[in-house]
């Protein structure tokens, strides 16, 4: 069944209290131990909100889950405090992330804070390493490059000097049908040496 | 009466009993689809901004609000529908690989009464 678009629930009315009159009908239940009908006359009598007792039962467990976001978020905030503290230097956007997994996190129920601040500094010093390793890596595969690079380089320039080299020699033996024999053997050794 | 007439009759009213249960399961069903999409909100909506939950977290914060059994599956349709109204955001983590859910501001809106 399609809900309507803005019609106000009928549980809304004590959600919607001010927060102090909020607080006291969380404590008539919690600490003053008073029935879920009590309560509701309660806030009849004493907050001129008239209400039933499933209304008050519906607020009992809407304000419990109030209550533990906020604690939550509490327990967020202190540990992203505590990591800062000890010299995580988290950027905005981090403490956002971190702000975000933690909230999401169960460690985050347990009283294990310091333990879980430990853990998320080890996690940030494993990153910030790996960050390392890879800008080494990335520097390292850029000199390897660049060595390749250089002994083709080196090459090419060996190549054209010995061809130069085997240019004037021939100047020299034209005309000496031994000579031309024994430089031709010496071209086919270079060439064999270059494959 | 004759023994056929009494079989009959007997027959009519098992098919009407079985009739009323039916209707009286759909009507619980559709009760129960309607409180879970409203639960599913409320939960979301108890998050500050931008907080997302984890699929059994949110289970298990609807289970202690409803107090009654649901399976998964009914509470993926409630999820699936408020999705279809722009009320909830549903993201995926590939990390976890997992589904994580959020109030939108629509969300948040139409259960303020705006």
């Amino acid at each position: 069944m399609p809900e309507a678009e803005g019609k106000p629930r009928s549980d809304a009315r004590l959600k919607l209290l001010p927060e102090d009159q909020q607080e006291r009908i969380w404590r008539w239940l919690t600490e003053d131990k008073k029935s879920l009908e009590e309560t509701a006359v309660l806030c009849f009598d004493d907050l001129n909100v008239r209400t039933s007792r499933t209304a008050v039962g519906e607020f009992f467990k809407w304000y419990r889950l109030q209550l533990r976001m906020r604690d939550r978020e509490s327990r967020v905030e202190q540990i992203v405090n505590d990591l800062q503290k000890a010299g995580a230097n988290l950027s905005a956007d981090q403490v956002q992330q971190y702000g975000a997994a933690l909230f999401m996190s169960e460690a985050i129920e347990s009283a294990d804070g310091e333990g879980f601040v430990a853990a998320a500094r080890l996690h940030l010093q494993s990153k910030e390493l790996a960050a390392k390793v890879e800008g080494f890596k990335a520097t390292y595969a850029q000199k390897e490059r660049q060595l390749e690079l250089d002994k083709e380089k080196f090459k090419a320039s060996l190549r054209t000097k010995l061809e130069a080299g085997l240019a004037a020699l021939m100047d020299e033996i034209k005309g000496s049908p031994r000579a031309l024999e024994i430089f031709q053997k010496l071209q086919a050794e270079v060439k064999e040496a270059e494959a | 009466m004759t023994p056929i007439r009494i079989a009959t009759l007997v027959r009519d009213h098992e098919a009407a009993l079985a009739k009323a249960q039916a209707r009286s399961a759909d009507q619980a069903d559709s009760q129960l689809a309607g409180r879970l999409r409203e639960k599913v909100r409320e939960v979301l909506g108890s998050a500050k901004e931008g907080r997302y939950f984890r699929p059994e977290q949110l289970f298990a914060e609807v289970t202690d609000l409803i107090a009654r059994d649901f399976s998964l599956e009914q509470l993926a349709a409630a999820l699936k529908w408020n999705r279809s109204q722009g009320y909830v955001a549903i993201r995926y983590n590939e990390e976890y690989e997992r589904e994580e859910y959020a109030i939108t501001n629509r969300g948040r809106a139409y259960d303020a009464g705006g």
